[in-house]
């Protein structure tokens, strides 16, 4: 029984995604009276969907990158100045 | 009665531990990208509410036209703020001293910047762009008052810092914290600048 309400959940939700003007979220900006406006619409939707994941990407990436080279420099003497 | 004592063991001594990124800059960093999101919310319902404007309603009539030319000024102190702190910073790795002039430099253009962003704003209320008077005005002062905030706020932690080195009392964790907030402020303004005023 929740074998087959997964697949139908499933299928609904690939059959969904077929049908890209209802799914828009904002009802205003998603049916905006100029293709410019859609256009805008769209290309912040996808801004602000990649940017928190390059944000915090590129943190854990810098971090990882620091973390490496302090590896290779451990023995090397210590700042004297306060953290 | 007693056995024969071995010889004392040399004890380990610990590697020192050094901070791979130091707490301020990461607590810093990730507060920036929480306001890179925080900008970016508001510059997107900005760019989507422009782009639905009827042809020729932008900016809408009976505004005022933002004073590009004039801002482009705030701009090159404010940039130049960012690269003088970035010059304090090498100054002060190599010997503190040498960093203040540098540092205070950076603070009073930045200084500058908000006190000419100040002379703007009311030039602009007195031509009739206020809050409340169109969608522009409305987003003018949300982004742009929200970006001088951030600005004042780094400046009065900048401030700080500047007593700090004269007292010879900087240290790393808030020199570094405050630069890169400071780094922050003035990147976000270009874009800013680009996106509201043109």
């Amino acid at each position: 029984m929740a074998t087959t309400t997964t697949r139908d959940a499933w299928l609904l939700t690939m059959a969904s995604l077929g049908l890209p003007a209802p799914a828009f979220a904002c009802p205003v900006c998603g049916v905006s009276a100029t293709e410019q406006g859609q256009a805008a619409y769209i290309v912040m939707s996808v801004v602000l969907s990649l940017l928190p994941l390059l944000g915090i990407g590129g943190l854990v990436a810098w971090v990882a990158v620091r973390m490496r080279a302090a590896s290779g420099t451990a023995e090397r003497p210590r700042d004297s100045r306060r953290d | 009665m007693h056995g024969t004592l071995s010889p004392p063991q040399p004890m380990p001594i610990p590697l020192p531990r050094r901070a791979v990124v130091p707490s301020a800059v990461l607590g810093t960093l990730i507060f920036v990208v929480a306001e890179v999101m925080f900008f970016s919310g508001m510059i997107s319902a900005f760019t989507i509410s422009r782009a639905n404007s009827l042809p020729g309603m932008w900016p809408p009539p009976g505004q005022p036209r933002l004073p590009a030319g004039a801002t482009a000024l705030n701009t090159a102190a404010l940039l130049a703020s960012g690269a003088l702190l970035l010059i304090a910073s090498r100054q002060w790795r190599a010997d503190p001293p040498r960093a203040r002039w540098t540092y205070l430099t950076s603070w009073l253009l930045g200084a500058g910047f908000v006190v000419l962003q100040g002379r703007e704003w009311s030039a602009l209320l007195a031509d009739g762009l206020t809050l409340t008077s169109s969608t522009l005005g409305a987003f003018f002062y949300l982004i742009v008052g929200a970006h001088a905030l951030h600005a004042m706020g780094a400046l009065a932690a900048l401030g700080w810092g500047a007593v700090l080195l004269w007292r010879g009392e900087l240290t790393r964790g808030w020199f570094f914290g405050t630069q890169t907030f400071w780094y922050f402020v003035v990147l976000m303004w270009p874009i800013v600048y680009a996106r509201v005023y043109f």
